[in-house]
């Protein structure tokens, strides 16, 4: 293990003991009177996925700063430092290229390292987890000369939490009860698990019924498409309204695929299409493989349209497990679906529906966005936890490095409410 | 009655000063609404209002004279002063209830999933209640329809959006079932309790709630769309023979049951014009028209207006 003697912020050279050799670390440390120009660019907070980058949706009143380019230096570590009162920084790679069993580790000058290899680098600039403290040492182990990496910005921050809004089955004749709901907790996201428009997810049913509405979260939206967008073909009418009529790319995922992913504070957010081919073998299922491999987060969250399990107008669906198994093997912790209009809190399974307290993903079934509401009547074999058929409302997820809170918040004038507590698995 | 007005006055100036708005601006729009003479004022005496078929405007009339016209709705209530208006919204099986006070300004407006059915207000005009159908359009079908009845308190803004939320008992142990509706909310003067019915596994029965416990409590089988007297002590209704549905009047105290001379299928929530009359509407001759009978079981029905919805105070 190195010992880290932690430089002052304003030492451009400092000292390094590595397995007994002095090495210099060629800091990129800013103060706040002794920044370069350059790097005090402070970025507006993205919110739409872009080709080349991992979306990071960060931390409430968390900066976004561009450095000058960290590159690499054989055998040198590096520190970027972010503003003295930062509790936390991740920082973003723009270029990862790590050949064989290189590997770059990256620690927080207060604690949390997370040691970088090839698989992590997925074609597109990404953010690491966050670490703690106000700085970071970035530490090659390079074997290869062709191996490299570049840090071009980095994020900092103070709080912790991040809130996403999360709900299936939207608009619908009730979306106008959820909306105020979504707009009270303010999340950094909104996700929805299918089935936004009814009812055959035209772009004019769009327009007219799902606009007005939870429209007005657009531009934090992250949607997945359910049946009823694909009673138009190829669900165009999802396509257009999300991404821009005609546009291939937008922030429903490519046309044709609808899957995608981003990271939300420390978390990797997953949207997946239960709607298009979603065998063990398929393209979609071999991407969320390689995805979920990328991810350096510490905590994994996936929504989509038809419920893995279900216990009311629906009952179980094996259609999706691939990727319930999938996210099972790279240790996920949260999924979200719809489908069933009703609430289901399920405890952490398998993805034959064993509980496993352990290794097991949680699925919350919140498919009460305004549509309409499903009694009970379908089998699970999967453990219900909690449940509600008669509750319009949306799930509220409250998310730290190390968990989550998920709440189910009812729209006006109701009572159901529920709140359970997880821990991100290790992965 | 006067009195109770003052009552209501004084306490809708206390909400208008709670909102921040002021006992000037109510007097502003007092005049200005009572110098246009042609919207709903509920202080006019022996004044009804009621739906009129077509443009679904609330009308109202002192005999036969229309005096005043007010918003457009499928259902109107008022009483103490405040006039709820229950409509459907241009999404289908979606509504709205506005709850106006006696100036025309809308206190609260509440969305709501379902189609309009019954709208109540409380003697004193602070609680209102409202009932949709979540789908179908009758209570005939049992089990083919479902149904939210809710309550909203101007006193605390407290929004009591579905029975369903409420703990029900049935012979006095707690009712629990998916299928259980509620519909058509009657207020008592004291602001606390009400009644409706709560229907489950192809039964009715006569609840009496409890705002502050949240509670219901079935008191008889078999009856409908209740409505207290003003006095309270009797209970319209309808009762359900086979396929239809005929009026009755209940004394609470001693369950003393009358029908009334109206022999007609009637699927509507009576409401009482008089602590001797009871208003509905029903088809005549294929249109909606409101009739009045006595309560007594005696007389004959008569027609009043063409429309719908009736509500005196």
């Amino acid at each position: 293990m190195s010992v880290l003697k932690r430089p002052s912020r304003r030492t451009a050279i400092a000292v390094l003991v590595t397995g007994g050799l002095l090495t210099t670390v060629a800091t990129v440390s800013y103060g706040d009177d002794a920044r370069p120009a350059a790097a005090s660019m402070q970025l507006q907070q993205q919110d739409t996925i872009v080709a080349g980058e991992q979306l990071q949706l960060a931390e409430s009143g968390a900066k976004t700063v561009v450095v000058a380019a960290v590159a690499a230096k054989a055998g040198a570590s590096q520190q970027v430092c972010a503003a003295a009162d930062s509790r936390w920084v991740r920082v973003r790679f723009k270029e990862l290229a790590l050949s064989g069993k290189d590997t770059v580790t990256v620690t927080g000058s207060r604690g949390g390292s997370y040691t970088l290899k090839a698989t992590n680098w997925q074609g597109k600039a990404f953010y690491t987890r966050a670490f703690q403290g106000n700085c970071v040492t970035v530490k090659p182990s390079f074997a290869s000369p062709a191996s490299n990496y570049r840090i071009d910005a980095y994020q900092a921050g103070v709080a912790a939490t991040v809130t996403v809004a999360a709900a299936g089955d939207i608009c619908g004749s009730a979306c106008n009860q959820t909306r105020p709901v979504v707009e009270n907790m303010n999340p950094v996201a909104v996700i929805t698990a299918g089935d936004n428009a009814y009812d055959s997810g035209t772009l004019s049913e769009f327009n007219t019924k799902y606009n007005p509405q939870w429209g007005v979260f657009k531009s934090k939206t992250y949607p997945s498409a359910g049946n009823h967008e694909y009673y138009t073909s190829g669900a165009k009418g999802y396509f257009d309204y999300f991404n821009g009529v005609g546009q291939n790319t937008g922030r429903a995922g490519e046309r044709g695929k609808g899957y995608y992913s981003y990271d939300v504070g420390d978390w990797h957010f997953i949207a997946l299409n239960s709607n298009i081919s979603k065998t063990s073998t398929s393209t979609q299922v071999q991407w969320l493989r390689a995805d979920l491999a990328a991810s350096t987060k510490p905590c994994t969250a996936a929504y989509w349209h038809h419920s893995r399990f279900a216990a009311g107008n629906y009952s179980d669906n094996t259609s999706v497990q691939p990727f319930f198994q999938a996210l099972y093997d790279y240790k996920a912790d949260l999924v979200v679906s719809g489908h069933d209009h009703n609430y289901i809190r399920f405890a952490p399974s398998k993805p034959d529906g064993t509980k496993d307290t352990v290794n097991g993903v949680r699925q919350l079934l919140i498919g009460t966005g305004g549509k309409s509401l499903y009694g009970s009547g379908g089998t699970t074999r999967a453990t219900i936890e909690k449940k509600e058929y008669n509750t319009f409302g949306v799930g509220k997820l409250t998310l730290t490095a190390t968990g989550y809170t998920a709440d189910f918040v009812p729209v006006a004038g109701r009572t159901f409410t529920d709140t359970v507590q997880g821990t991100c698995h290790p992965k | 009655m006067s009195r109770s007005r003052i009552v209501a006055g004084i306490t809708l100036i206390a909400v208008f000063v709670a909102a921040g708005i002021g006992y000037l601006g109510w007097r502003v729009a007092t005049t200005q609404s009572a110098a246009a003479q042609t919207g709903v004022q509920l202080d006019r005496p022996d004044t009804m209002l009621y739906v009129e078929p077509g443009t679904n405007r609330v009308r109202q009339v002192r005999g036969d004279a229309v005096v005043g016209t007010g918003p457009a709705c499928q259902r109107v209530y008022a009483s103490g002063g405040t006039m709820a208006c229950l409509r459907a919204t241009a999404v289908p099986m979606a509504s709205e209830v506005d709850l106006i006070d006696t100036t025309g300004k809308v206190l609260k407006t509440l969305q709501l999933w379902g189609n309009p059915s019954r709208v109540r207000v409380s003697p004193s005009g602070k609680l209102a209640a409202w009932t949709v159908f979540r789908s179908g359009d009758s209570y005939l079908a049992a089990g083919a329809f479902s149904t939210t009845a809710g309550i909203y308190d101007l006193r605390s803004g407290t929004h009591y959006g579905s029975l369903e939320d409420f703990t029900a008992y049935v012979d006095g142990r707690p009712y629990r079932s998916v299928d259980v509706n509620y519909w058509g909310v009657t207020f008592a003067a004291d602001d606390a309790r009400f009644y409706a019915t709560m229907a489950s596994k192809g039964k009715t029965w006569l609840v009496r709630g409890d705002l502050a416990n949240r509670s219901l409590t079935a008191l008889r089988e078999n009856v409908e769309c209740p409505s207290l007297s003003p006095d309270g002590s009797r209970i319209a209704y309808k009762f359900r023979t086979g396929k239809t549905w005929r009026l009755h009047v209940l004394t609470v105290a001693t369950g003393a049951d009358i029908a009334l001379a109206e022999t007609s299928h009637i699927d509507d929530q009576p409401a009482w014009l008089a602590d001797d009359t009871v208003a509905y509407g029903k088809q005549d001759d294929g249109q909606p028209g409101v009739f009045a009978v006595p309560a007594d079981g005696s007389g004959q029905p008569r027609k009043l207006v063409a429309g719908s919805s009736p509500a005196a105070w």
